[in-house]
């Protein structure tokens, strides 16, 4: 899906960890002190949303879908390009949700060493998720 | 350090010492202008009586000047064509002008078109074919197609999208169930679907199928029978459900229970390529009107003898501007396309300039020749040249033979005539009199450094004056040429100190398109003796040196130290946007006068703890002096804390990042401010916080947090916002209503998520306005 420009992920200590990027020199990476800002305001704007439901957000002319996980607390923000079939964004930020819980509930107790290296064949998944 | 003060040393005794060298040289010079009060020189200017000067001839030279002069061209372009769309007439080279058409329309018929049935593409509404398991899928979408002619379909375009692996999916043309408004059994047409992973018009081709469906209601169906297996499959049909284009179109689709009963005016996207058979049309019948090149006005086509058949006659039109193509845009009263026979002929003229020559010389008459390129185009193609009534002994050569006809010469018009243009060499020539220019010299000897002053009056107010002077070695040392404007033309020459000296010529002449004079003067010039020059030569470059030197230093050193302010206002915001938490405590006791999280979720103090005693276990970073203060500095994970202890109060912040070190600039201005307005209440603290009210203003001071916090628009009447301040509130307006919150954050008002420092300061601004005001309660948001 050519119109995601990034996801990240978000934990309970508000550092925010980029899963995919566009990997296209006009998707600029962006600036990590506004990210953090950016996307605990985008919490803050989707705050009363029930668990396991997407909610759109519009901002200058691009779509932010936002999705939490409150048992585990941390969130996942997905930035994409307008688009008329948003069907498509959201069964993928809800896929991504329930990938990235099977393989960190299941390794609860792992180094983090391997939670580094797990993170890593998972941001490797999503890529092949957005093609 | 050492070496830029040095430097700088240098450079200041460099200046003193060009100061300095000025001054003398400035004393130098004024005492050479005492010298030079005292008159060397023996000569006398031989004054002139102030007496008007007969007209005398010294150049012998003829003077030719470029010219422009401008032909009209006239031409008729006429054919026949077959037309099916906007009809495109190729014109010749040129911007030109219509002047006259005439069209004959023949064969009026309906010709194969596009009928846009439903295209709105706006909005989310879409349905699809998938199949998840037995009980939950789709397996058809179908769509009502009314046809109210015996009607030729040549394919459908459909506005969809294809995401996951190939199914074998058809598209169909059906017959339609009147009684439940989906599809029945009957099949017109069947093709492998067209579609792919891009959002776009498909085109489903049903051309080889020759499908010719008769008046009545019909089925188009996206057909996933095939869709048996789990395999992610999703095949998008848009659908508007808003306003339809066309009312009253039934949609349904194949589910677990069969076909759906039709639903109304949530049609999906299609078009159809078709042509209604058998049709022709008058004009008048269809209210048939033409359009010439867009330009607004219609013109509505006559009936003419015969089916299908019409007519339109325009005269003396001026329409200008008719370039590369003249387009002809028909409208009818009725969606559908035609096709006709057209006979048409434009007539046209244009301007053609033509490159000429005006040949001057003292004491002769003029001489004029044009060279004109003509190329004959079209039917019928004229040349006319309007002359001037001074002009005489007009000839026309071709190939440099005197031509004899073909043309003619009306009063003040030259016409040259369709039968004779050829692609030859042409040239006119003409004569006009050599007209007085009325020229004043006050007086003809000259030293250098003296101005020579003198008027012309030509004939008429119009066309260019030139002055030439010729010094007397025979160079051009200067040249003037002014538009006439008044009766009376001044020229002004300054001679050089030193000119040549000698004889020197004025040469001026006059000329208009249409008539010229020219005149000459000689005038005696010789030199004084002038010291002065050197030393203000001199004085000129030193100062220039000087100058540049000290603006290169200044240039560099402003760009240094802007570039410098920048970059610490950009990590003040930056700074900021990472601050996740902030505790004030009081030193000794430990206990919190103040805490604040901005991440939305309130951190335990005990974690904060946690954190403070992990500073013991892991290790600290000291930064700064004892005496003064005490920073350490501790990370976690991604996560850095900085402890600040203070004369009586400590500073914990927790970052998402690692902050500039102009950060500790910040919270040690904060701290003095604190411990300077609450010495008294510090000293007291046993727990009440209430005695530091205020103390988020202050914080707010230094540290700019009310960036972080989310933001109220309060648009104050009448204010003058300034452009960028505008922008700022509309995109704030933009974002509210499209999302229904009555609060931003300033990250969403930066583009691409990418700090902008332009943009902060405008926000701080219209937060220190008043415009945006911080929520700092934020239990209250929307």
């Amino acid at each position: 899906m050519e119109e995601i420009h990034w996801i990240y992920l978000v934990d309970y200590t508000g550092t925010p960890v980029e899963i995919y990027l566009k990997n296209k020199k006009e998707i600029l990476r962006p600036n990590q002190a506004v990210i953090s800002n950016f996307l605990f305001g985008i919490k803050e704007i989707n705050k009363d949303l029930e668990e396991n439901k997407v909610n759109k957000t519009e901002i200058n002319d691009y779509y932010f879908f936002f999705i939490e996980e409150k048992q585990k607390e941390f969130f996942i923000v997905m930035k994409s390009e307008k688009s008329l079939f948003i069907e498509k964004f959201l069964t993928l930020i809800l896929r991504i949700k329930d990938r990235f819980m099977e393989i960190f509930q299941m390794n609860q107790v792992l180094a983090q060493e391997r939670k580094v290296e797990l993170l890593k064949e998972f941001r490797k998944e999503v890529k092949e998720y957005t093609l | 350090m050492k070496q830029i003060s040095d430097k700088y040393k240098i450079i200041f005794l460099n200046k003193r010492f060009y100061i300095i060298l000025i001054l003398l040289l400035f004393i130098f010079s004024s005492f050479l202008y005492f010298l030079k009060s005292y008159d060397f020189s023996d000569s006398k200017i031989i004054e002139t009586p102030n007496k008007k000067f007969n007209i005398s001839q010294y150049s012998n030279e003829s003077i030719t000047i470029p010219k422009h002069f401008e032909f009209l061209e006239s031409t008729d372009i006429n054919d026949t064509i077959e037309c099916f769309d906007d009809i495109n007439i190729p014109i010749i080279e040129g911007a030109w002008n219509l002047t006259k058409i005439e069209l004959n329309f023949t064969d009026i018929k309906m010709e194969r078109e596009i009928k846009n049935v439903e295209d709105n593409i706006e909005g989310e509404n879409s349905d699809y074919l998938y199949f998840k398991n037995g009980v939950f899928f789709t397996r058809g979408l179908s769509v009502q197609m009314e046809i109210l002619r015996p009607t030729r379909i040549y394919g459908i375009y459909i506005f969809g999208q294809h995401i996951g692996p190939e199914e074998d999916i058809t598209f169909e043309i059906r017959g339609y169930n009147n009684l439940n408004n989906n599809p029945n059994i009957t099949v017109y047409g069947n093709i492998e679907l067209n579609i792919s992973s891009a959002e776009q018009w498909y085109y489903q081709n049903f051309t080889s199928e020759n499908i010719i469906l008769q008046k009545g209601n019909y089925s188009l169906v996206m057909n996933g029978e095939s869709m048996n297996t789990i395999n992610n499959a999703f095949y998008f049909w848009k659908r508007n459900n808003t306003i339809p284009t066309t009312y009253n179109l039934h949609t349904s689709i194949f589910d677990p229970s069969g076909w759906t009963d039709g639903v109304i005016n949530t049609t999906f996207l299609y078009k159809i390529d078709q042509k209604i058979l058998n049709y022709t049309y008058y004009p008048k019948d269809i209210n048939m009107t033409v359009e010439f090149n867009q330009n607004g006005t219609e013109h509505g086509v006559n009936n003419a003898v015969g089916t299908g058949k019409g007519y339109l006659q325009l005269k003396n039109l001026n329409l200008p501007n008719i370039t590369s193509f003249f387009q002809i845009q028909y409208k009818i009263n009725q969606s559908i396309k035609l096709s006709f026979n057209l006979s048409y002929r434009l007539m046209l003229c244009r301007k053609l300039d033509s490159q000429g020559e005006l040949i001057l010389k003292e004491g002769l008459i003029n001489t004029w020749k044009i060279f004109p390129v003509f190329t004959r185009i079209g039917n019928n193609y004229t040349i006319r040249m309007d002359f001037s009534s001074s002009w005489n002994n007009i000839t026309v050569f071709k190939d440099n033979i005197i031509l004899l006809d073909h043309y003619q010469i009306l009063g003040n018009i030259l016409y040259i005539f369709n039968e004779t243009i050829t692609e030859n060499d042409w040239m006119i020539t003409a004569n006009s009199l050599n007209r007085d220019l009325n020229i004043y010299i006050p007086k003809t000897d000259f030293f250098g450094g003296e101005r020579l002053q003198f008027s012309v009056s030509p004939p008429v107010i119009n066309g260019n004056l030139t002055f030439l002077l010729i010094d007397s070695l025979g160079f051009e040392a200067y040249y003037e040429e002014v538009t006439v404007l008044t009766s009376e033309t001044t020229f002004i020459f300054d001679f050089l100190p030193k000119p040549y000296e000698g004889e020197w010529i004025i040469l001026i002449y006059w000329q208009t398109n249409s008539e010229a004079g020219i005149q000459s003067y000689l005038i005696q010039v010789k030199i004084p003796f002038d010291p002065m020059i050197i030393v203000w030569s001199l004085s000129v470059v030193l100062i220039g040196f000087v100058t540049v030197t000290s603006s290169i230093i200044s240039v560099k050193k402003y760009t240094k130290i802007k570039k410098y302010k920048k970059q610490k206002k950009t990590n003040q915001f930056l700074d900021i946007l990472k601050l996740n938490y902030l505790m004030i405590s009081e030193r000794k006791s430990g206990l919190n006068l103040y805490e604040r999280s901005y991440i939305g979720k309130n951190i335990d103090p005990t974690l904060i703890s946690g954190y403070l005693n992990a500073f013991k276990i892991f290790g600290v970073e000291l930064a700064g002096s004892y005496e003064k203060s005490q920073i350490a500095k501790l990370e976690y994970q991604k996560i850095k804390i900085i402890m600040a202890d203070y004369k009586d109060l400590r500073l914990t912040l927790i970052f998402n990042g690692e902050p500039s070190n102009d950060f500790y600039e910040l919270i040690d201005s904060l701290s003095y401010d604190l411990e300077d307005i609450f010495k008294e209440q510090i000293k007291s603290f046993m727990g009440d916080r209430r005695k530091f009210s205020g103390i988020e203003d202050i914080i707010d001071k230094h540290l700019n947090i009310s960036f972080i916090f989310p933001l109220k628009i309060y648009e104050i009447k009448d204010y003058n916002y300034n452009r960028s301040q505008i922008e700022i509130i509309d995109k704030i307006k933009n974002i509210k209503k499209k999302n229904n919150i009555d609060f931003v954050f300033s990250s969403f008002l930066m583009d691409n998520q990418n700090f902008d420092l332009e943009k902060a300061e405008i926000i701080m601004n219209l937060i220190k306005n008043g415009t945006i005001k911080p929520i700092i309660n934020n239990t209250k948001m929307k």
